[in-house]
């Protein structure tokens, strides 16, 4: 039992015993940062940081939710018409497998503003995965539970959202999350193919100024940054599923 | 009983998308509150009849007339054999989706749901949800859920076929209380002769290929029936008439 705490927490003070050493090895060139040292450019920095963090926050959260609901949308209208279906099936499975930092130069080509253009990019890398799920997930309802609708007589939109929404809620989750942890990583390369012409700097551009700097100890931290955003809005998503679905599963890692 | 029946199945066939005939020229008059029994080899089209009369599947080819005319949804109920429930609600959303799916508020029918919960003593478990259910609880509730629309006739498709032998006969004489206090028109596919002697007035015995009435054998024995009735020779007698027919169709099968 106390294992399953001892033994991360030894993998972590390897990790950063490691980290430190190859650190302390690399001192003359300077590229690779030790933990305390990346521990203090976030501290010295935090005010720059957390703004920069901010900015890209708002377009991101608002490109991540858009892309969720247009996704759930979409995916009704593919799972009703066969037709959509068939033209749509195969470029969702090729864009959503597209790496991110092919769709950032979109933000480029039409450069409103930096809100847009992240929250654009983020749309998109976010988008096509929950398509991705939720179509297959919505059309794969129980037969029994379609036929108990069919005879209450129940109309199209109770169908959707009393009973093939809630029955898709453990892989649409599942793929929520995943979008979740794509979601800081598009604003951020959006930000930093982008920003420039933005007036106050999101990470991106804040990444570009501290590469300029040779500020590596910056660079270390604001990726950490950056990573634990991506972390704190999938675990927000995994608390929201296991609360939805603890009572339906046969454990709470049954939809993880 | 009235003259008029309240289902008359008239020169009915069923062919599937694939051409094969499932059901020929079946015809069959049940009456108001009869309890009819349907058994026979698998694959006969015992499911398929019990679908036709609850409008699940389109008939290819003569007609089924419910008593009273109106909307079929609004008169019959179907159990399905897997219970159907819905693992996001518990016993007592479960049992009011087919008044929820009419429209009707929480509050209005919190009555109505309370009254079958005690019909089929599961008040206890109200708030459960099926995972924490025991077999016989899913089936109590499901037959819950088909009685709260108070239907003319229930559908019932091998309800306790996932029921071990003791769960089975308290569900069968718990049935048989039921329609003591609700009447209903029944029609119950099982696979035990046992349970469709105890149960209903009339065994129809089904041939396959293309499904067809092979026998119908009465049950005169007036309701209530004990449980202590099964242990008499009239019943051994009439169970043994329906295994007897049973045995006959599967050697006609044979020989053909
Ligand atoms: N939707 C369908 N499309 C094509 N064929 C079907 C369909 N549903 C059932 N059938 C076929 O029709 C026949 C009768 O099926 P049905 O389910 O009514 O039999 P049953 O008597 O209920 O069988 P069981 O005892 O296994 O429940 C079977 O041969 C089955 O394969
Ligand atoms: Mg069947």
């Amino acid at each position: 039992m106390n294992l399953k705490f001892i033994l991360p927490i030894i993998v972590a003070v390897i990790f950063f015993g490691v980290w430190g050493c190859l650190a302390f090895i690399n001192t003359d060139l300077n590229v690779l940062p030790g933990p305390i040292a990346t521990w203090k450019a976030l501290w010295a920095d935090r005010g720059a940081l957390f703004a920069a963090l901010g900015v890209d926050t708002a377009a991101m959260l608002l490109g991540f939710f858009l892309a969720v609901t247009l996704g759930v949308l979409t995916s009704i209208a593919l799972m009703t018409y066969q037709g959509l279906r068939l033209a749509f099936a195969p470029w969702v499975t090729i864009l959503r497998m597209a790496p991110i930092i092919t769709l950032a130069p979109i933000a480029i080509i039409a450069p409103v503003s930096s809100f847009v253009s992240v929250l654009i990019v983020t749309m998109l890398a976010c988008f096509f995965p929950v398509v991705y799920v939720a179509t297959p997930a919505l059309m794969a309802t129980d037969k029994p539970l379609l036929d108990l609708f069919t005879t209450y007589r129940a109309s199209y939109w109770q169908e959707i959202t009393m009973l093939r929404l809630p029955h898709a809620l453990p892989q649409l989750l599942t793929a929520i999350k995943r979008a979740a942890i794509y979601a800081p990583m598009a604003a951020i390369v959006t930000d930093y193919l982008a920003g420039l012409m933005m007036k106050k700097p999101g990470l991106g551009q804040l990444l570009g100024q501290y590469i300029d700097a040779q500020n590596y100890a910056g660079v270390t931290a604001l990726c950490i940054l950056a990573a634990l955003t991506g972390v704190v809005m999938a675990g927000t998503v995994h608390a929201i599923s296991y609360w939805t679905l603890m009572h339906w599963h046969d454990n709470e890692h049954g939809h993880a | 009983m009235t003259t008029e029946p309240q289902l008359r199945i008239e020169g009915v066939s069923k062919r599937y998308a694939n051409g094969k005939a499932v059901l020929e020229n079946f015809s069959l008059d049940i009456q108001n509150e009869e309890f009819v029994a349907f058994i026979g080899p698998r694959g006969c089209g015992k499911s398929t009849i019990l679908r036709l009369i609850a409008g699940l599947t389109p008939i290819t080819s003569g007609q089924i007339q419910h008593a009273g005319g109106g909307d079929i949804n609004q008169r019959t109920s179907y159990i399905f054999q897997e219970s159907a429930l819905l693992p996001w609600r518990n016993v007592e959303s479960n049992v009011g989706l087919p008044l929820r799916l009419r429209g009707l508020k929480a509050a209005a029918i919190s009555e109505r749901i309370r009254d079958v919960l005690k019909l089929w003593d599961i008040n206890h478990v109200s708030n459960r949800f099926p995972l924490q259910l025991t077999p016989g609880m899913k089936v109590r509730t499901s037959l819950a859920r088909g009685l709260i629309t108070q239907p003319r006739t229930l559908l019932l498709d091998e309800p306790f076929a996932a029921l071990d032998a003791i769960a089975r006969n308290k569900l069968s004489a718990d049935l048989m209380k039921v329609r003591q206090k609700r009447h209903f028109t029944a029609c119950l596919v099982t696979h035990s002769a046992a349970e469709a002697v105890f149960l209903a007035n009339r065994v129809v015995v089904l041939a396959a290929n293309p499904g067809r009435i092979a026998e119908i054998i009465d049950v005169p024995e007036s309701y209530p029936r004990k449980l202590e009735w099964r242990e008499t020779d009239a019943f051994q007698e009439a169970v043994n008439q329906v295994r007897n027919a049973l045995s006959r169709v599967q050697e006609d099968a044979k020989k053909a």
